[in-house]
């Protein structure tokens, strides 16, 4: 049993350190909606730190100070493309510095186990400290990983995953026809653990990651027999293509799906914030999420196939179930 | 030496991105590292040695000179003044 203790989200959406934003949603992807860092990240770090960094950090101050843990066990991050906002200055200071001696903080901050290394210095933490990254099954990833560990013990495990937008990656999303929906930025964290208890928010039942499969219909159908298909009460899928969008509707008719990009925007990781969104609906038993009604608020599926032939899969249920 | 000290104190929070600071708020005698000043720390003092290569076109090639230059505003302003090109 894998147990969400506690789960933070800075995004474009009302959803940090706000209980039930899943039904305070807005309709259009505004600016990215940020709370004051000097709340959650040490004065002398914070002017250092990217967005990606502020982001991560203050979610993580969050689920641990909600959680009531001082020290996770391990520190487990994924993110598709890391640190851009730094390794954009890194790279224009080497441009533009022909010769001469480069800035160093851009360099140190520009690669992708920052956030991972970031959170770990505020805390003073030395546990397992791991960042995974494989596009847009990142979290998928660090989320097995947590899984594994805990298969082998018990601990609070903190695990998250972030990305963030920059100007130059605009025009990149165009060219891979990834403009279904705006680019967005976002970051979310959770500590999760074994033993269910007062705190705990709901229950990862299991999770699948499958790259360069020949058929997704039958990677779909391998997941579903594997955790029961007819439990499921509503479906978040990334909703970018629509193909796959009808292949869900046809394996599981009648089922309620939102899409999560459509609310949240687009960036490699948004799956970890359909997990929270999903939490949020399934705590808070929210009933309207845009057009969708909900009637039921046992089990929930999410499936990221945002990037074609990687398929990413999570099933969650109530703590009640 | 006014220009300069105010000029430097310009690099200096663009370059350590000292958002909530003014020129102002930094004394010219007041010392650049640890808790009674403005509390910069080893990544910072990288930071400067770019700072005057990139400005002045001062290459610091000994490290036991970092200390006394980089004390404060004042000092940086003397080396600044003595060793430009």
């Amino acid at each position: 049993m894998y147990c969400i203790q506690s789960a933070a989200t800075i995004s474009h959406q009302p959803s940090f350190a706000s209980i039930g934003f899943s039904s305070r949603l807005s309709k259009d992807i505004g600016s990215l909606i940020k709370p004051d860092y000097k709340d959650f990240v040490p004065p002398a770090l914070i002017r250092r730190m990217s967005e990606i960094l502020r982001m991560s950090v203050a979610c993580s101050n969050l689920v641990l100070k909600d959680a009531g843990i001082k020290q996770p066990d391990a520190i487990i991050t994924g993110t598709g493309l890391g640190c851009l906002y730094d390794t954009e200055k890194f790279l224009n200071n080497a441009i533009t510095i022909e010769g001469g001696l480069l800035p160093p903080t851009s360099f140190i901050q520009s690669t992708h186990n920052t956030i991972a290394g970031q959170i770990s210095l505020v805390l003073g933490n030395h546990q397992y400290n791991m960042t995974h990254t494989q596009n847009s099954l990142s979290f998928e990833h660090a989320l097995l990983d947590a899984m594994l560990m805990l298969d082998e013990d018990n601990g609070n495990i903190l695990i998250g995953s972030a990305d963030e937008v920059i100007d130059p990656l605009l025009p990149i999303a165009a060219y891979f026809k990834l403009n279904h929906f705006p680019l967005t930025s976002g970051a979310s964290f959770y500590v999760i653990s074994k033993n269910k208890n007062e705190k705990t928010l709901a229950v990862i039942e299991a999770c699948h990651t499958s790259a360069f499969y020949s058929s997704l219909e039958n990677e779909i159908k391998d997941f579903l027999s594997k955790t029961g298909e007819q439990q499921i009460d509503f479906i978040l899928n990334d909703g970018c293509n629509k193909d796959v969008s009808r292949l869900i509707e046809a394996l599981l008719p009648g089922k309620c799906i939102i899409n999560y990009s459509e609310i949240c925007g687009l960036y490699a990781t948004n799956s970890a914030f359909a997990l929270h969104l999903a939490t949020d609906i399934i705590c808070n038993k929210t009933k309207q999420v845009y057009d969708r009604t909900i009637n039921s608020h046992q089990r929930a599926l999410i499936i990221n196939s945002l990037l074609p032939e990687r398929a990413g899969f999570i099933m969650i249920k109530s703590n009640e179930a | 030496m006014d220009n300069l000290k105010e000029e430097l104190k310009k690099h200096l929070i663009t370059q350590l991105n000292l958002e909530d600071k003014t020129p102002a708020d930094i004394m010219d005698e007041a010392p650049l590292f640890g808790d009674n000043g403005l509390g910069l720390d080893s990544i910072d003092a990288l930071e400067l040695i770019v700072l005057l290569d990139k400005h002045y076109h001062i290459k610091l090639t000994n490290p036991e000179e970092g200390k006394s230059v980089f004390y404060s505003i004042n000092t940086m302003a003397e080396y600044i003044e003595k060793n430009k090109k």
